[in-house]
Protein backbone atom coordinates (compact mmCIF):
# COMPACT_ATOMS: atom_id res chain seq x y z
CA UNK A 1 0.00 0.00 0.00
CA UNK A 2 1.16 3.56 -0.65
CA UNK A 3 1.95 5.78 2.32
CA UNK A 4 -1.17 6.78 4.17
CA UNK A 5 -0.80 10.42 3.17
CA UNK A 6 -0.72 9.54 -0.53
CA UNK A 7 -3.40 6.86 -0.45
CA UNK A 8 -6.82 7.95 -1.68
CA UNK A 9 -9.88 7.81 0.56
CA UNK A 10 -11.29 4.70 -1.03
CA UNK A 11 -8.03 2.76 -0.49
CA UNK A 12 -7.93 3.85 3.13
CA UNK A 13 -11.56 2.89 3.55
CA UNK A 14 -10.88 -0.56 2.15
CA UNK A 15 -8.10 -0.90 4.74
CA UNK A 16 -10.49 0.28 7.46
CA UNK A 17 -13.05 -2.30 6.40
CA UNK A 18 -10.33 -4.93 6.80
CA UNK A 19 -9.80 -3.73 10.38
CA UNK A 20 -6.64 -1.72 9.72
CA UNK A 21 -6.57 0.93 12.42
CA UNK A 22 -3.79 2.97 10.79
CA UNK A 23 -5.89 3.42 7.62
CA UNK A 24 -8.82 4.52 9.74
CA UNK A 25 -6.73 7.02 11.70
CA UNK A 26 -5.44 8.51 8.44
CA UNK A 27 -9.01 8.94 7.20
CA UNK A 28 -10.11 10.60 10.43
CA UNK A 29 -7.17 13.02 10.44
CA UNK A 30 -7.77 13.89 6.80
CA UNK A 31 -11.47 14.70 7.12
CA UNK A 32 -11.90 15.76 10.73
CA UNK A 33 -11.62 19.53 10.26
CA UNK A 34 -14.03 19.76 7.34
CA UNK A 35 -16.50 17.42 9.03
CA UNK A 36 -16.46 19.58 12.15
CA UNK A 37 -17.04 22.72 10.07
CA UNK A 38 -19.92 21.06 8.24
CA UNK A 39 -21.55 19.86 11.46
CA UNK A 40 -21.00 23.23 13.13
CA UNK A 41 -22.99 24.92 10.37
CA UNK A 42 -26.00 22.76 11.20
CA UNK A 43 -25.96 22.32 14.98
CA UNK A 44 -26.08 25.02 17.62
CA UNK A 45 -22.71 24.70 19.37
CA UNK A 46 -19.12 23.53 19.06
CA UNK A 47 -19.79 20.81 21.62
CA UNK A 48 -22.71 19.44 19.59
CA UNK A 49 -20.59 19.50 16.44
CA UNK A 50 -17.86 17.53 18.22
CA UNK A 51 -20.39 14.97 19.41
CA UNK A 52 -21.88 14.60 15.93
CA UNK A 53 -18.50 14.12 14.24
CA UNK A 54 -17.23 11.75 16.90
CA UNK A 55 -20.36 9.68 16.47
CA UNK A 56 -20.07 9.74 12.67
CA UNK A 57 -16.47 8.52 12.67
CA UNK A 58 -17.25 5.82 15.22
CA UNK A 59 -20.08 4.63 12.98
CA UNK A 60 -17.65 4.45 10.10
CA UNK A 61 -15.29 2.28 12.17
CA UNK A 62 -18.12 0.08 13.41
CA UNK A 63 -19.85 -0.29 10.06
CA UNK A 64 -16.82 -0.21 7.80
CA UNK A 65 -17.80 -3.61 6.46
CA UNK A 66 -20.85 -1.96 4.88
CA UNK A 67 -18.62 0.18 2.71
CA UNK A 68 -18.82 -0.85 -0.90
CA UNK A 69 -16.28 0.58 -3.27
CA UNK A 70 -18.93 0.76 -5.98
CA UNK A 71 -18.13 4.21 -7.25
CA UNK A 72 -19.58 6.12 -4.30
CA UNK A 73 -17.01 8.56 -3.01
CA UNK A 74 -16.01 8.16 0.61
CA UNK A 75 -16.71 11.84 1.30
CA UNK A 76 -20.28 11.43 0.02
CA UNK A 77 -20.81 8.64 2.54
CA UNK A 78 -19.07 10.51 5.36
CA UNK A 79 -20.86 13.82 4.80
CA UNK A 80 -24.20 12.04 4.52
CA UNK A 81 -23.64 10.53 7.96
CA UNK A 82 -22.47 13.86 9.39
CA UNK A 83 -25.42 15.82 7.93
CA UNK A 84 -28.00 13.27 9.06
CA UNK A 85 -26.54 13.04 12.56
CA UNK A 86 -26.32 16.83 12.79
CA UNK A 87 -29.95 17.26 11.76
CA UNK A 88 -30.97 14.59 14.29
CA UNK A 89 -28.93 16.32 16.97
CA UNK A 90 -30.51 19.67 16.17
CA UNK A 91 -33.99 18.18 16.39
CA UNK A 92 -33.18 16.48 19.68
CA UNK A 93 -32.10 19.82 21.09
CA UNK A 94 -35.46 21.20 19.96
CA UNK A 95 -33.68 23.95 18.13
CA UNK A 96 -36.18 26.23 16.42
CA UNK A 97 -34.94 28.41 13.57
CA UNK A 98 -37.67 31.00 13.94
CA UNK A 99 -36.84 31.56 17.58
CA UNK A 100 -33.19 31.80 16.78
CA UNK A 101 -33.97 34.23 14.00
CA UNK A 102 -35.48 36.53 16.59
CA UNK A 103 -32.09 36.64 18.30
CA UNK A 104 -30.28 38.15 15.35
CA UNK A 105 -27.98 40.87 16.66
CA UNK A 106 -29.52 44.26 16.18
CA UNK A 107 -27.44 46.11 13.60
CA UNK A 108 -28.98 49.40 14.76
CA UNK A 109 -26.61 49.18 17.72
CA UNK A 110 -23.79 49.90 15.33
CA UNK A 111 -25.67 52.48 13.29
CA UNK A 112 -23.35 55.33 14.12
CA UNK A 113 -20.28 53.55 12.86
CA UNK A 114 -19.45 51.23 10.02
CA UNK A 115 -20.36 47.67 10.88
CA UNK A 116 -17.24 45.93 12.06
CA UNK A 117 -16.22 42.76 10.27
CA UNK A 118 -16.93 40.70 13.34
CA UNK A 119 -20.41 42.06 13.69
CA UNK A 120 -21.10 41.48 10.03
CA UNK A 121 -19.87 37.91 10.31
CA UNK A 122 -22.19 37.45 13.29
CA UNK A 123 -25.07 38.84 11.26
CA UNK A 124 -24.34 36.43 8.40
CA UNK A 125 -24.05 33.60 10.92
CA UNK A 126 -27.45 34.50 12.30
CA UNK A 127 -28.98 34.72 8.83
CA UNK A 128 -27.62 31.26 7.98
CA UNK A 129 -28.74 29.88 11.34
CA UNK A 130 -32.27 31.04 10.58
CA UNK A 131 -32.43 28.89 7.43
CA UNK A 132 -34.37 25.63 7.44
CA UNK A 133 -31.98 22.80 8.15
CA UNK A 134 -31.81 21.30 4.66
CA UNK A 135 -31.17 24.68 3.06
CA UNK A 136 -28.42 25.22 5.58
CA UNK A 137 -26.94 21.82 4.81
CA UNK A 138 -27.11 22.63 1.09
CA UNK A 139 -25.30 25.92 1.59
CA UNK A 140 -22.68 24.29 3.79
CA UNK A 141 -21.96 21.49 1.37
CA UNK A 142 -21.79 23.62 -1.77
CA UNK A 143 -20.27 26.75 -0.38
CA UNK A 144 -18.14 25.78 2.59
CA UNK A 145 -17.23 22.24 1.53
CA UNK A 146 -16.81 23.23 -2.11
CA UNK A 147 -18.95 20.37 -3.43
CA UNK A 148 -20.75 20.53 -6.75
CA UNK A 149 -24.54 20.39 -6.78
CA UNK A 150 -24.36 16.83 -8.09
CA UNK A 151 -22.09 15.68 -5.23
CA UNK A 152 -24.14 17.52 -2.62
CA UNK A 153 -27.36 16.02 -4.00
CA UNK A 154 -25.90 12.56 -3.34
CA UNK A 155 -25.09 13.52 0.23
CA UNK A 156 -28.60 14.83 0.89
CA UNK A 157 -30.14 12.08 -1.22
CA UNK A 158 -32.19 14.44 -3.35
CA UNK A 159 -32.33 15.05 -7.09
CA UNK A 160 -30.00 17.61 -8.63
CA UNK A 161 -32.87 20.04 -9.41
CA UNK A 162 -34.08 19.73 -5.81
CA UNK A 163 -30.55 20.42 -4.60
CA UNK A 164 -30.30 23.48 -6.85
CA UNK A 165 -33.61 24.71 -5.52
CA UNK A 166 -32.43 24.32 -1.92
CA UNK A 167 -29.27 26.25 -2.69
CA UNK A 168 -30.99 29.07 -4.57
CA UNK A 169 -33.57 29.50 -1.83
CA UNK A 170 -30.83 29.46 0.82
CA UNK A 171 -28.79 32.18 -0.85
CA UNK A 172 -31.86 34.30 -1.55
CA UNK A 173 -33.06 34.01 2.01
CA UNK A 174 -29.67 34.96 3.46
CA UNK A 175 -29.42 37.91 1.09
CA UNK A 176 -32.93 39.05 1.86
CA UNK A 177 -32.33 38.82 5.59
CA UNK A 178 -29.11 40.83 5.33
CA UNK A 179 -30.88 43.47 3.22
CA UNK A 180 -33.58 43.67 5.86
CA UNK A 181 -30.98 44.18 8.55
CA UNK A 182 -29.21 46.85 6.53
CA UNK A 183 -32.49 48.68 6.02
CA UNK A 184 -33.09 48.55 9.76
CA UNK A 185 -29.62 49.95 10.31
CA UNK A 186 -30.30 52.78 7.90
CA UNK A 187 -33.54 53.57 9.71
CA UNK A 188 -35.78 52.53 6.85
CA UNK A 189 -38.93 51.07 8.44
CA UNK A 190 -40.13 49.37 5.22
CA UNK B 1 -29.37 33.79 -21.74
CA UNK B 2 -32.20 35.83 -20.28
CA UNK B 3 -31.80 38.05 -17.27
CA UNK B 4 -33.91 35.61 -15.27
CA UNK B 5 -31.59 32.73 -16.15
CA UNK B 6 -28.59 34.88 -15.30
CA UNK B 7 -30.12 35.69 -11.92
CA UNK B 8 -30.78 32.00 -11.26
CA UNK B 9 -27.16 31.11 -12.05
CA UNK B 10 -25.89 33.90 -9.79
CA UNK B 11 -28.01 32.54 -6.96
CA UNK B 12 -26.98 29.00 -7.65
CA UNK B 13 -23.25 29.30 -8.32
CA UNK B 14 -22.36 32.65 -6.76
CA UNK B 15 -20.58 35.66 -8.17
CA UNK B 16 -17.50 33.96 -9.64
CA UNK B 17 -18.44 33.23 -13.24
CA UNK B 18 -15.48 30.86 -13.62
CA UNK B 19 -17.32 28.55 -11.19
CA UNK B 20 -20.44 28.49 -13.38
CA UNK B 21 -20.89 25.52 -15.71
CA UNK B 22 -18.96 26.01 -18.95
CA UNK B 23 -22.02 26.25 -21.25
CA UNK B 24 -23.31 29.25 -19.27
CA UNK B 25 -20.08 31.21 -18.99
CA UNK B 26 -19.92 32.59 -22.53
CA UNK B 27 -23.56 33.65 -22.56
CA UNK B 28 -23.19 35.23 -19.15
CA UNK B 29 -20.18 37.26 -20.27
CA UNK B 30 -22.09 38.46 -23.33
CA UNK B 31 -25.02 39.55 -21.20
CA UNK B 32 -22.72 41.36 -18.78
CA UNK B 33 -21.34 43.45 -21.62
CA UNK B 34 -24.78 44.71 -22.56
CA UNK B 35 -26.90 44.73 -19.42
CA UNK B 36 -26.58 47.04 -16.43
CA UNK B 37 -29.06 44.85 -14.58
CA UNK B 38 -26.90 41.77 -15.10
CA UNK B 39 -23.89 43.67 -13.76
CA UNK B 40 -25.90 44.71 -10.71
CA UNK B 41 -27.02 41.13 -10.11
CA UNK B 42 -23.44 39.87 -10.35
CA UNK B 43 -22.15 42.59 -8.03
CA UNK B 44 -24.76 41.56 -5.48
CA UNK B 45 -23.76 37.91 -5.80
CA UNK B 46 -20.09 38.80 -5.30
CA UNK B 47 -21.02 40.82 -2.22
CA UNK B 48 -22.95 37.88 -0.79
CA UNK B 49 -19.99 35.56 -1.49
CA UNK B 50 -17.75 37.93 0.44
CA UNK B 51 -20.14 37.94 3.38
CA UNK B 52 -20.44 34.16 3.34
CA UNK B 53 -16.64 33.90 3.36
CA UNK B 54 -16.54 35.98 6.52
CA UNK B 55 -18.91 33.56 8.19
CA UNK B 56 -16.95 30.42 7.31
CA UNK B 57 -17.02 28.29 10.45
CA UNK B 58 -13.62 27.83 12.03
CA UNK B 59 -13.27 25.11 14.60
CA UNK B 60 -10.50 25.38 17.16
CA UNK B 61 -7.71 22.82 17.17
CA UNK B 62 -8.84 21.93 20.67
CA UNK B 63 -12.09 20.65 19.15
CA UNK B 64 -10.18 18.39 16.80
CA UNK B 65 -8.03 17.11 19.69
CA UNK B 66 -11.09 16.36 21.81
CA UNK B 67 -12.76 14.41 19.02
CA UNK B 68 -9.58 12.43 18.26
CA UNK B 69 -9.16 11.58 21.95
CA UNK B 70 -12.80 10.56 22.33
CA UNK B 71 -12.63 8.31 19.27
CA UNK B 72 -9.45 6.67 20.58
CA UNK B 73 -11.04 6.14 23.99
CA UNK B 74 -14.06 4.47 22.43
CA UNK B 75 -12.09 2.19 20.15
CA UNK B 76 -9.09 1.40 22.37
CA UNK B 77 -10.83 1.43 25.75
CA UNK B 78 -11.55 -1.84 27.56
CA UNK B 79 -14.54 -3.61 26.05
CA UNK B 80 -17.52 -3.50 28.40
CA UNK B 81 -18.38 -6.84 29.95
CA UNK B 82 -22.12 -7.40 29.46
CA UNK B 83 -22.39 -9.55 32.60
CA UNK B 84 -20.63 -7.12 34.88
CA UNK B 85 -22.44 -4.15 33.42
CA UNK B 86 -25.81 -5.82 33.83
CA UNK B 87 -25.34 -6.59 37.52
CA UNK B 88 -23.41 -3.49 38.38
CA UNK B 89 -25.99 -1.23 36.81
CA UNK B 90 -29.21 -3.08 37.47
CA UNK B 91 -28.68 -4.53 40.96
CA UNK B 92 -28.77 -1.29 42.97
CA UNK B 93 -31.83 -0.13 41.10
CA UNK B 94 -33.80 -3.35 41.49
CA UNK B 95 -32.52 -4.72 44.77
CA UNK B 96 -32.51 -1.79 47.16
CA UNK B 97 -36.04 -0.50 46.59
CA UNK B 98 -37.41 -4.01 47.00
CA UNK B 99 -35.30 -4.66 50.11
CA UNK B 100 -36.38 -1.35 51.61
CA UNK B 101 -40.05 -2.09 51.00
CA UNK B 102 -39.76 -5.54 52.61
CA UNK B 103 -37.95 -4.09 55.62
CA UNK B 104 -40.65 -1.45 56.10
CA UNK B 105 -43.38 -4.09 55.86
CA UNK B 106 -41.60 -6.33 58.38
CA UNK B 107 -41.14 -3.49 60.85
CA UNK B 108 -44.79 -2.48 60.48
CA UNK B 109 -45.92 -6.09 61.01
CA UNK B 110 -43.81 -6.54 64.14
CA UNK B 111 -44.97 -3.24 65.57
CA UNK B 112 -48.63 -3.97 64.87
CA UNK B 113 -48.44 -7.46 66.38
CA UNK B 114 -46.58 -6.34 69.49
CA UNK B 115 -49.14 -3.59 70.09
CA UNK B 116 -51.99 -6.07 69.72
CA UNK B 117 -53.35 -4.28 66.69
CA UNK B 118 -52.91 -7.33 64.55
CA UNK B 119 -53.73 -10.89 65.75
CA UNK B 120 -50.80 -13.34 65.93
CA UNK B 121 -50.82 -16.10 63.38
CA UNK B 122 -49.10 -19.49 63.61
CA UNK B 123 -48.81 -22.29 61.18
CA UNK B 124 -47.60 -25.87 61.44
CA UNK B 125 -47.50 -28.76 59.05
CA UNK B 126 -49.42 -31.77 60.18
CA UNK B 127 -48.42 -33.88 57.26
CA UNK B 128 -46.62 -33.46 54.03
CA UNK B 129 -49.76 -32.20 52.34
CA UNK B 130 -51.70 -30.39 55.04
CA UNK B 131 -50.98 -27.07 56.54
CA UNK B 132 -53.10 -26.01 59.49
CA UNK B 133 -53.23 -22.34 60.07
CA UNK B 134 -54.17 -21.17 63.50
CA UNK B 135 -55.09 -17.59 63.21
CA UNK B 136 -56.13 -15.05 65.75
CA UNK B 137 -59.13 -14.38 63.54
CA UNK B 138 -60.33 -18.02 63.66
CA UNK B 139 -59.76 -18.06 67.42
CA UNK B 140 -61.95 -15.00 67.73
CA UNK B 141 -64.59 -16.57 65.51
CA UNK B 142 -64.94 -19.51 67.83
Amino acid sequence: MKGFDEADDETLMAGTAAGDRASYDALVRRHLRRSLALARRIVASDADAEEVVQDAFLRIWTHADRWRGDGTRFTTWLYRIVVNRAIDQRRRRNFRPLEEAAEVPDPAAAADTAIAAREMAAAVDAAIAALPERQRAALSLCYYQGMSCAQASEVLQVSIPAMESLLVRARRMVRSRLHFMNRQKDGDPT
Amino acid sequence: MTLKEFNHCADLYGGAIDRWPAPHRGEAMSLLRTSDEARAILAEAVALDTLLDRAAPVMAQASERRVLDAIARHIDGPPPSPGITLFAAAAPVRFWPAAGLLAIMAMAGIAATSQGLWPAQTACAVSGWDIVVTSGYTEMMR
